[in-house]
């Protein structure tokens, strides 16, 4: 009885939304505008430096023995697309100002799946980007 | 009997379901950022004390899949309008920490209908933000024509009180 209340603890958990949410200090955008009251204008990608990056949790249950497995991932929070991001401005460091670049996503991408097979059930859900750098207009 | 039981309820809790979408802003009007930074209008980054919070953003949509996730059926979301009119009904100027989270939805969790090719997986994908204005930092004080032109040693203090 404990067991199953210690895995429905852990399964409610899981259900609990990633947040990806970015601490960097410079902008990460996402559409066609870089700053206040600037107007759109399409990406430049003139430093063409790529970066990706993803948070992504992950609950899996096994009782298909007699010993239950369970795991689970509880990343931060912080989001991928920030640690890619700057690694991406690691590479250019030393070449021009850092400050001359923006970092831009093409798109967010988020989804969430559930499988079960054999007494295993898992479910996942992330967050995530595709970005490049540019030099700012 | 409770063996075989057991066998057949393991080979029917079998199934897969899911969603995912792509989030754009490919006409909105305002910069959007997932970050905590932001440039000015001189392209300067803002600092925290420039960015005053006016109001929260907040989008929520169904990303749709079919055959096991795998045919997205909403490949892509535009929520450019969101971000135009909801920026625009506080009066504020962008979208700072954008964040996004997902989860599965109530019909990834029919288990043996799962198994069938056709139904339809999804994901709640939730996006949340604040709504800045940018408040310029005020100049620094300039100084009175008078002081500048002080001779050295004169108090400031006593040459207003004088006036």
């Amino acid at each position: 009885m404990k067991r199953i209340g210690m895995l429905l603890v852990l399964g409610l958990s899981a259900c609990h939304p990633i947040a990806a949410r970015s601490a960097a200090p410079y902008p990460i955008l996402l559409g066609p505008v870089d700053r206040i009251g600037g107007k759109p204008s399409p990406a430049t990608g003139v430093a063409d430096v790529k970066f990706d990056g993803e948070t992504q949790n992950d609950f899996l249950l096994c009782v298909n023995t007699l010993a239950p497995t369970v795991s689970a991932t509880q990343p931060s929070g912080d989001g991928g697309m920030q640690a890619h991001s700057q690694q991406s401005f690691a590479k250019l460091a030393g070449e021009r100002p850092l400050a001359s670049y923006n970092a831009r996503l093409e798109d967010i991408s988020a989804g969430a799946y559930v499988w079960f097979l054999a007494g295993c059930y898992e479910h996942k859900w992330w967050s995530g980007g595709d970005g490049h750098l540019e030099v700012m207009r | 009997m409770r063996k075989l039981f057991a066998v057949a309820l393991l080979a029917l809790s079998t199934g897969c379901a899911g969603g995912r979408t792509w989030i754009t802003a490919p006409t909105a009007n305002y910069p959007v950022s997932i970050s905590e930074g932001m440039r000015g209008p001189d392209g300067a980054l803002l600092s925290a004390r420039e960015m005053q919070v006016v109001g929260h953003f907040t989008s929520e949509h169904t990303g749709w899949n079919l055959l096991y996730s795998s045919i997205p059926l909403t490949p892509h979301k535009n929520i450019s309008e969101e971000i135009n009119a909801q920026i625009a009904a506080v009066q504020g100027d962008g979208i700072v920490r954008l964040s996004t989270s997902s989860k599965p939805c109530a019909l990834d969790y029919f288990v043996i209908l799962t198994i069938i090719p056709f139904w339809p997986g999804c994901a709640d994908v939730d996006l949340k933000g604040d709504i800045i204005r940018y408040s310029p930092a005020s100049p620094p004080m300039a100084p009175p024509a008078s002081a500048q032109s002080l001779p050295s040693g004169t108090a400031a203090g006593a040459l207003t009180l004088k006036n």
